[in-house]
């Protein structure tokens, strides 16, 4: 099949409402062979200018069993995970801490007051239909920037979408069930998504005892006390009237965990349970004041619950602490009309947020007790105004954003030394912003940079949280960050092939760098420390050729500390590898089979900031197949096996934390 | 599930790690049980007797007797952590200034279970006369419950793991006799034993003896805990040449309570609690022991009863303090609280006898500072004379800690009337010294020696020890 198609398919369509995108496109209309063996749009949708990778909700369920695998696979990512499947992940880029990316579901930010790390295992993948991930920055329209970057998760495409179901097992006690159930026609339509995962997390692995000179005592043993037990539900109904559209959703997610902790002397009573409900209303109208502007309100309700049990005080915590989260708030944005003064050609959009959450914990050490209540409210002004020249080869993507934040935290009972009831970072402005800008040098290879500028104010656990071994520190000063890309994209496709390339760069430095530092046995406290300068390099690969199709991501991070301790200074940050590779291949057999294989690789890194332990580089590989048939309906039926870590490689996570060796799932799915 | 013997994770233990190929894993619980009947006795009806594993009992144990040969102690031990990793470094104390940084760290086998130490380890005492035997360094590692003997080129001389696969809050060890070694696990199975071997349980003294068949015997301490549902919770121990002195703090087993003070005399040679003392009201979590060879005393400090480790209060500061007791004649004969001594905050879990020199009854002890309050640590000496009276007692600042957390260990090289203690905070010497000299109001003058420090651009000094 050959159609003729704009080179603007490159660039990938505006979220509505989102803010317009900058597109940017080779200048002249050339006819494109576009086969089977095409390619989906890898680059950011929001802002082209951006270094970001995208993931169409097809490859996403097609590779990946859940969200965490589909992030963690990406170039410039880094989970924080501790353990195998099923344990809270979060995602670090660029180096940076997990508070420092931002979470958006659907535009809507999940972490509005707080900051706090979006657990990943929360999300359904079947919910998703599509992810972003914005390196370093965050796309303009959709909020300020964050310092380590963000990930925007997309719900699937109205319409389109069939009933799936998917359920697979494993090894170490694993099930998990996936499923998504469309309905409606265009005037009204919405979705449900589900997911439930159980496992044991007793995996193998090999136990010195901790006499790592005395092999006698040495013994291949299992992970206690490490299970998992999760239900997310994400659901969406959108109704359509004339130029409104009105949307709900609702993300509930519960989970009920084990905490080994280490692995040697493990915490076998240990356990942590957490709920979060999101609820968003969103109306949203087209042509207010101009043909194609947009209006946007949000109300957004969210709850998030904490247990920790740690009664035996075998994590150090020693106690059983309970914590709720709300926060309620709300948005109002507009994008203007397309406009063009001169030869620059595009809009602007302008948002205002403000939320107000409320953390409130109990603590039944002994008697129980209230401890204080942490509360802030935060308003947010930002401005965009993605640009472009008339043949849309240039673009450019100034944003702003103001945020002015207000915490507090009553005095605990018996008064604070100063006497003072209100403690912490008080009233506060700040200022975020980006200059992107993006050229296409040739019409399938474009060259893009930008300059952001990034603040972080601590979250309100780093400022007032007391969970027993770890305490907030309401003396932390904000994270400031100036971060410069700059990359490249290429992006062509013939006669049965096609290939999409991206690499670049980054120089980021951080000041007041807050970091979760041990202080004590069993103690750690949210300090700032000097800062950091990191800088990197991320590529990443997809091509396609015929049967087979490869896909290759590489991660070169380089971090330096400036923290005044001489134990840290100069050294490169812990648990931050120089190097990560991925890499996937797969081939296409007869009769709908399919064989794949990843590889995944990292190299050396410390555990500590002294550099005292290091963990030896770390290989690892899965091997799958996959049978897939349709009916003469349009069923689609699929069944595929898994063998991950295939060569049993002893691995071990961010902290030294053993991994799960050789594992196999096997899974069946169908699309009704 | 953990609790069950029979699950999954039990078995492996019971016929993998001991070796026992043809045991099953009822065979553990048997001989326990088989043991625990033939073994009856003890100080009370809720004390449980010591119990063997393997069967073969170990030796009887000859404390060694005191002799001019005994060169006492030539090295002072230093550990140094950030709390994630760990090290070993040590300096002669005829020349302080030689030191030997990092001679063993955590860096030195990292794998899938974790590094070769983790960021919580300690020294094991070394026992009187003449502050100690010189010889290998003994490394505690809490949170791995292991045991590692460490020679000064930093090659392990022999290992031993004391948890078996749970936390057990090592807090101590003492080598008493040549291959005997005497730890303190605080803290015990939760759920209870498993399996029933000598290293299933926790909350006792283990006995083992170095060499051999590796046998060691357990003597449970949770019936002595002064509260019901608690770990008796043993500190750091002392040693009076004749029996073993361990503190028993009596935390609750969610920590919701704390008991009150209590140390329990134990017979090396006899693998049996002899004698019971309860230190008077307020004293609550009492965590360590020394003895003060010159009084005839053992002296022990208790920390009160904490709210958070971290948040120190007043009434932690009430509850805290130090008393002396007569090891003859196993009575108290003076007690002072935090408050008493007028200390700045409660006492911490720092004592050293300050032995063999100008007053018979002074110690070292610490106050401790509050990381929420941003109140420093204290080093203070005190000393004692009278009868028992509040106005007995003597509390000198020797130094201030900077902040919290800082003044974590005490080490008094007895011969050369040196105390060596941790600044955690100082990069300009984590390892300060007092020279004590002169006698003024029998208590001695201090003098700062030059600091150390201990392993230049890596963590700092948190414990110390004699060697």
């Amino acid at each position: 099949m050959c159609l003729a198609l704009p080179t603007e398919a490159f660039a990938e369509p505006a979220a509505p409402f989102a803010g317009p995108a900058a597109p940017l496109a080779g200048p002249v209309r050339v006819p494109v062979e576009v086969t089977a063996t095409r390619l989906p749009p890898s680059g950011g949708r929001l802002d082209a200018t951006a270094p970001a990778r995208a993931v169409d909700g097809q490859t996403l369920r097609a590779r990946h069993r859940d969200l965490t695998e589909a992030v963690g696979a990406q170039e410039g990512v880094q989970l924080q995970r501790v353990g195998g499947p099923g344990r809270p992940a979060f995602v670090r880029l660029r180096g940076g801490g997990a508070e420092q990316v931002d979470v958006y579901l659907d535009d809507v930010a999940l972490q509005p007051i707080d900051g706090a790390p979006v657990d990943l295992e929360d999300i359904p993948l079947a919910g998703v239909g599509g992810m972003e991930i914005y390196r370093g920055t965050t796309p303009a329209g959709l909020g300020p920037p964050a310092i380590g970057g963000t990930l925007r998760l997309i719900g699937p495409p109205p319409h389109k979408a069939r009933p799936q179901v998917a359920l697979r097992g494993g090894s170490f006690g694993t099930g998990q069930l996936d499923a998504s159930l469309p309905w409606g026609g265009r005037k009204a339509h919405g979705s449900v998504a589900l997911r439930l995962l159980h496992t044991d997390g007793d995996f193998p692995f090999d136990d010195d005892g901790g006499t790592a000179f005395d092999p006698s005592d040495d013994e291949r043993r299992r992970r206690r006390n490490n299970r998992a037990q999760r239900a997310s539900v994400l659901a969406r109904q959108t109704i359509e009237a004339g130029s409104w559209r009105v949307t709900g959703r609702l993300l509930a997610a519960g989970r009920a965990l084990g905490v080994p902790g280490r692995a040697r002397a493990e915490a076998l009573q240990s356990s942590v349970e957490g709920a979060r409900v999101l609820g968003l209303l969103r109306a949203e109208r087209r042509g207010l004041l101009g043909r194609d502007d947009t209006l946007r309100v949000d109300l957004q309700s969210q709850h998030d619950r904490l247990r920790v049990d740690d009664r035996a005080g075998e994590l150090g915590a020693a106690r059983r602490l309970r914590q709720w989260t709300h926060v309620f708030g709300g948005l109002l944005g507009y994008g203007s009309p397309r406009g063009r003064v001169g030869p620059v050609r595009g809009r602007w959009t302008a948002r205002a947020s403000a939320h107000h959450g409320v953390v409130l914990a109990t603590d039944t050490l002994g008697t129980p007790e209230a401890l204080p209540t942490a509360e802030r409210t935060r308003v947010e002004l930002g401005l965009a105004a993605p640009l472009h020249d008339g043949e849309r080869t240039t673009a450019a993507t100034p944003s702003l954003s103001a945020t002015y934040l207000q915490s507090t935290r009553p005095g605990r009972s018996g008064g604070l030394p100063d006497g003072s009831s209100d403690v912490g970072p008080g009233q506060r402005w700040r200022l975020n912003g980006r200059l992107g800008g993006g050229r296409w040098l040739t019409e399938w290879l474009q060259l893009r940079g930008g300059l952001v500028r990034a603040v972080r104010v601590a979250h309100l656990g780093e400022l007032y949280g007391d969970e027993g071994a770890i305490l907030g520190n309401p003396a932390l000063r904000d994270e400031r960050a100036w971060t410069a890309d700059l990359g490249l994209r290429a992006r062509r496709q013939g006669a049965g092939w096609a290939i999409d390339a991206s690499a670049g760069g980054f120089l980021s430095r951080v000041d007041d760098l807050i970091q979760l530092r041990v202080v004590g046995p069993r103690q750690a406290r949210y300090v700032n420390v000097e800062g950091a300068d990191i800088g990197g390099a991320e590529s990443g690969l997809e091509a396609r050729w015929a049967w087979l199709t490869v896909s290759a991501r590489h991660t070169w991070l380089w971090t330096r500390s400036r923290a005044d301790d001489p134990a840290e200074k100069g050294r490169a940050l812990p648990s931050r590898p120089a190097h990560r590779v991925q890499g996937r291949a797969e081939a296409a057999l007869p009769a709908g089979w399919a064989v794949f294989g990843v590889y995944q690789a990292t190299s050396r890194f410390a555990l500590d900031a002294a550099h005292v332990a290091t963990v030896a580089p770390q290989q690892r590989v899965d091997l799958g197949a996959r049978w897939q048939t349709e009916t003469d309906r349009g069923q689609r039926w699929w069944l595929d096996v898994r063998l991950d870590n295939t060569l049993g490689a002893q691995l071990v996570d961010i902290v030294g934390f053993p991994l799960p060796g050789r594992a196999w799932t096997l899974g069946l799915g169908a699309a009704l | 599930m953990p609790s069950d013997p029979a699950s999954p994770d039990a078995r492996p233990f019971a016929t993998v790690r001991r070796g026992r190929g043809g045991a099953s894993w009822l065979v553990g619980p048997a001989l326990l049980l088989g043991l625990t009947l033939g073994c009856t006795g003890g100080l009370d009806e809720r004390a449980e007797a010591a119990t063997g594993w393997p069967a073969t009992a170990p030796p009887p144990l000859t404390l060694p007797q005191p002799s001019s040969a005994d060169r006492g102690a030539t090295r002072l031990a230093i550990v140094g952590t950030d709390f994630q990793v760990s090290g070993l470094s040590w300096l002669p104390l005829a020349t302080p200034g030689e030191v030997h940084s990092g001679v063993f760290d955590s860096g030195a086998a990292v794998g899938a279970a974790g590094a070769a130490l983790s960021g919580d380890v300690l020294l094991a005492r070394t026992p009187p006369p003449a502050g100690g035997r010189s010889g290998p360094m003994l490394l505690i590692d809490r949170a791995d419950g292991v045991l590692s003997s460490v020679r000064t080129d930093g090659s392990v001389q022999w290992q031993r793991s004391i948890a078996d696969g749970f936390f057990a809050n090592v807090q101590d060890a003492l080598e008493v006799a040549p291959g005997h070694v005497f730890v303190v696990r605080a803290q015990g199975r939760p759920g209870g034993p498993t399996r029933g071997d000598g290293l299933d349980g926790g909350d006792d003294l283990l006995h083992l003896q170095i060499g051999g068949d590796g046998a060691r015997t357990r003597i449970p301490l949770g019936p002595h805990a002064t509260i019901d549902d608690a770990h008796a919770f043993g500190g750091r121990m002392a040693f009076d040449g004749e029996g073993l002195w361990v503190p028993l703090a009596s935390y609750q087993r969610d920590f919701g309570d704390v008991g009150a003070g209590r140390l329990v005399r134990v017979d090396p040679a006899a693998d049996a609690v002899t004698a019971v003392v309860d230190l008077p009201e307020p004293l609550r979590g009492c965590v360590a022991a020394s003895y003060v060879a010159g009084a005839k005393r053992v002296a022990v400090v208790c920390v009160g009863d904490f709210e958070r480790v971290a948040d120190v209060g007043a009434a932690q500061r009430e509850s805290s303090g130090v008393a002396l007791v007569d090891p003859a004649l196993a009575t108290v004969t003076a007690h002072a609280s935090a408050a008493t001594l007028q200390l700045p905050g409660p006492v911490g879990f720092s004592l050293v006898a300050l032995d063999g020199g100008w007053h018979p009854l002074s110690l070292a002890i610490t106050s401790l500072g509050s990381l929420a309050e941003g109140t420093p640590d204290a080093l203070w000496s005190l000393t004692f004379d009278g009868a028992g009276g509040g106005a007995d007692w003597q509390a000198t600042k020797l130094d201030d800690g900077g902040e919290a957390w800082t003044i974590t260990a005490l080490a008094w090289d007895r011969a050369r009337q040196r105390l060596f203690y941790t600044r955690h905070d100082d990069a300009a010497g984590d390892v300060r010294a007092l020279q004590r000299e002169g006698d003024t109001d029998g208590r001695g003058t201090w003098t700062a020696v030059a600091p150390v420090v201990s392993w230049p651009q890596r963590p700092r000094a948190f414990d110390l020890g004699l060697f």
